[in-house]
């Protein structure tokens, strides 16, 4: 064995270095992303649609005291494309599992938390660029802030923010389910009502009784909200700004203290 | 005494209610190759899975260079290498960026990355490629950098999954000569394969592992002159003439010979003797083989031999995530001529001349051709598109199949057969639908004399049995002619190659 230990070129140190194992991982998924530039156009062509179609078709149906329904629509578009877009999550972490990646990853003196660490991380990237691209095409279409730049800045960072938490619920289901095919299918129908029955695209207040309480307080409505809020201000009929970001980071911390633990155990489990 | 670089230990491993493992025990000395030889769900990925620290053991001990897998996995982690069918490399990521990628993950200093990464590229011919998505790689580059992603730690002891299932000829010689380099070099190596002839030139011991438990362990030479070097088998028109060959053949030899169906086969250390004493004494009872093939043994021989069972194939092994698998399918052409076979073999049966008018086509064309085929064979056409090195074996191996299989009623024309394993592995490697009708009959026949399954896709059993015919008629050859390596290489590697293309399309 000596000539093979005389040959290292430095002596390994147990445990290595978990920053740079989470930095290597980022920077692999973020080149991954690059070179297959079509799923990030997919991701995008959605809301364009959806953009054009809400606010050219239905638009003008649609009033909204105090302001247009561009203005309204706009901030629920950030978050749908967000919610739809953790999908790349799962699919990229199922992915892995089934290409066998993970495996040589697990035989390797890496940091564990490095692989979720690492996909959250450049999935944080995309959704920049994401969100980044959506409000151009808004202002296009003429969407316009109501309140403060620092506001309408804080709503973007929040809608950020809650595409990170999502990430790692979404690698916990991409692990969870171990098949890209599988992921797309398994998490579609459980996000679909997440985001249209909300107030992303319109008031909650149209909608039946029955549902107007889980629309009124599920996450992907409260975080529509109080994004809205922070881009266009206090609409009628409506909580406050600070109630609504206040709510939606609850949210989001009580979502990231459970899924960020599961899906680390369901990690160590899977692979 | 050194201690072991490996070290298993009744080693156990349950899936649910499966028992991947049940109780293996093996060590490998530092700086040997050590052979792990079974077939599919044996157990071996799951030894390999345990070993580098992926899954965890149910029972038993599995030490690398004196750290417990279990207790100590990052000290293991940090001493190993691990390609094959476990480990993967990413598709969307250059040869480069992979080795990288892995450098920076097995703790190198940054400073020794580039060059850890370039001198593998090198080594491993892929320095043109060494920019290109791994995606756009063949078969065998992709190979090639999985191994040397395995490398790039410069780990003491490296496992080797499987490295060669699908490769053709030459990538599979060209990862030969690199693992002989490794261990040459100090390393210790541990393979599976499903391939005894691998373990056979690689490995320093083999074991044979057959539904999670070790059947033998012994050197090569050892398994091999256990199971006598040489196996002559022997196909006859029904199953009372192979009682009356498998009785006249049990004079001959030590070893009682196996019959199954209209199969008789025997293993002996003598072959040429005793061939000649067969040929003898077949022709002196009148009895008319349908086919003989001499060949070296194979993997199911192994297993006959060591457990009296042939090789079941589990499809979903519990070592490894199941994977989408297309159910049973027959093509009508193939469907059509195993009735046509039936109807035929049954009028054999009762006496009569085949009236079968594919058969009748098939052996008129034979008989038409007979003289003009006497001559140089025309295999331009079958090299076209070749690499020259491919082209020269292949036209070198060509001119030596015999034109005929067995004797008697029954022609398999195995240069026919043969010429359609080549354009059938034209049509998989350029992503053409496969055509079944060159090999529809044949197909057939095989599966009217059970060797293959019913329950396999028309497909898989296809290029089994192309890559069969193959070796059977190149088999031939070597048994008439001095004994030819080569042609038992090409026919080795035509079976991969089609088995390989199946892979990708099933």
């Amino acid at each position: 064995m000596s000539a093979v230990d005389a040959g290292r070129v430095h002596t390994p140190v147990k445990g290595g270095n978990a920053l740079r194992d989470m930095l290597a991982v980022t920077g692999r998924n973020l080149t991954s992303i690059r070179r297959v530039p079509q799923l990030l156009v997919f991701t995008l062509i959605q809301p364009v649609i959806f953009v054009v179609l809400f606010r050219y078709v239905m638009g003008g149906a649609i009033d909204v005291p105090g302001s247009s329904y561009v203005n309204y629509l706009i901030p629920g578009i950030f978050i749908q494309t967000v919610t739809f877009g953790a999908l790349q999550t799962a699919i990229g972490m199922a992915a892995d599992i089934k290409s066998g990646l993970l495996e040589r990853f697990r035989s390797l003196p890496m940091s564990r938390a490095a692989v979720l660490a690492g996909r959250t991380t450049a999935d944080l990237f995309r959704n920049i660029v994401v969100v980044a691209l959506i409000a151009g095409v808004g202002f296009l279409v003429g969407f316009r802030v109501q309140t403060s730049a620092i506001e309408f800045i804080g709503g973007l960072l929040l809608c950020i923010l809650f595409a990170y938490v999502l990430s790692w619920v979404f690698a916990t289901v991409g692990l969870l389910v171990g098949d890209p095919e599988s992921a797309q299918a398994a998490a579609f129908p459980v996000m679909a009502p997440f985001v249209f029955a909300s107030s992303a695209f319109v008031s909650v207040q149209s909608m039946p009784d029955w549902l107007q309480g889980f629309a009124e307080h599920q996450p992907v409505s409260v975080v529509a909200s109080a994004v809205r809020a922070l881009s266009i201000g206090q609409l009628p009929g409506q909580e406050s700004t600070s109630y609504y970001v206040t709510t939606a980071l609850l949210w989001c911390a009580g979502i990231l203290v459970v899924m960020v633990p599961l899906a680390i155990w369901r990690y160590r489990k899977t692979v | 005494m050194k201690s072991p670089a490996i070290l298993v230990e009744g080693l156990k491993k349950n899936f649910g209610s499966v028992e991947a493992l049940k109780g293996v025990d093996f060590e490998v000395p530092e700086g040997t190759i050590f052979g792990l030889l079974g077939p599919n769900g044996a157990g071996k990925t799951t030894a390999v899975r345990i070993l580098s620290t992926i899954i965890k053991p149910t029972g038993g001990r599995a030490m690398v260079l004196g750290y417990d897998v279990e207790k100590n996995p990052g000290e293991v982690r940090l001493r190993i290498g691990l390609a094959g069918q476990s480990a993967a490399v990413d598709p969307n990521l250059t040869g480069r960026e992979n080795l990288k990628l892995i450098g920076t993950l097995a703790q190198l200093p940054r400073r020794a990355i580039n060059s850890r990464a370039d001198e593998l590229l090198d080594r491993f011919q892929l320095v043109e490629a060494a920019n290109r998505p791994i995606r756009t790689y063949s078969g065998g580059m992709r190979r090639r950098l999985d191994v040397a992603a395995a490398l790039v730690g410069k780990p003491a002891v490296i496992f080797l999954d499987e490295p060669t299932t699908g490769l053709d000829i030459q990538s599979r010689t060209e990862l030969w000569r690199v693992i002989e380099e490794l261990v040459a070099e100090g390393s210790t190596v541990l393979l599976t394969t499903q391939y005894l002839e691998e373990a056979d030139v690689l490995a320093d011991r083999i074991a044979v592992v057959h539904g999670g438990v070790v059947v033998a362990n012994d050197t090569a030479a050892a398994l091999k002159a256990r199971l006598g070097s040489t196996v002559i088998e022997l196909t006859l028109h029904s199953d009372e003439e192979a009682r009356r060959a498998q009785s006249l053949l049990a004079r001959l030899v030590a070893d009682h010979p196996e019959r199954e169906g209209v199969r008789v086969r025997l293993s002996t250390a003598e072959a040429p003797r005793v061939l000649t004493q067969v040929l003898r004494s077949l022709d002196a009872n009148d009895i008319n083989a349908l086919g003989i093939t001499v060949r070296d043994p194979s993997l199911d021989d192994v297993f006959l031999a060591l457990t009296g069972h042939h090789v079941e194939e589990k499809q979903d092994a519990p070592g490894k995530p199941a994977k989408g698998r297309k159910g049973h399918r027959k093509t009508p052409a193939i469907e059509e001529a195993a009735k046509a076979v039936d109807e035929w073999i049954g009028g054999i049966e009762q006496g009569k001349q085949p009236a079968v008018p594919e058969v009748a086509a098939f052996d008129e064309r034979w008989h038409e051709d007979e003289d003009e085929l006497e001559g140089e064979p025309q295999t331009e056409e079958l090299t076209d598109g070749l690499s020259d090195d491919a082209a020269a074996r292949l036209q070198s191996i060509l001119t030596r199949l015999p034109y005929k299989a067995g004797s008697g009623d029954v022609q398999l024309h195995l240069r026919e057969v043969a010429e359609a394993a080549l354009s059938y592995y034209r049509d998989a490697t350029a992503g053409r639908e496969l055509d079944m009708k060159p090999v529809a009959g044949y197909l057939a026949l095989e599966q009217r004399f059970g060797r293959i399954s019913e329950e396999a896709s028309a497909e898989q059993a296809a290029s089994l049995l192309i890559g069969a015919a193959v070796a059977k008629a190149v088999g031939l050859g070597s048994s008439s002619g001095p004994p030819n390596g080569e042609a038992a290489d090409f026919a080795e590697g035509a079976v991969r190659i089609l088995l390989d293309g199946i892979g990708e399309r099933v």
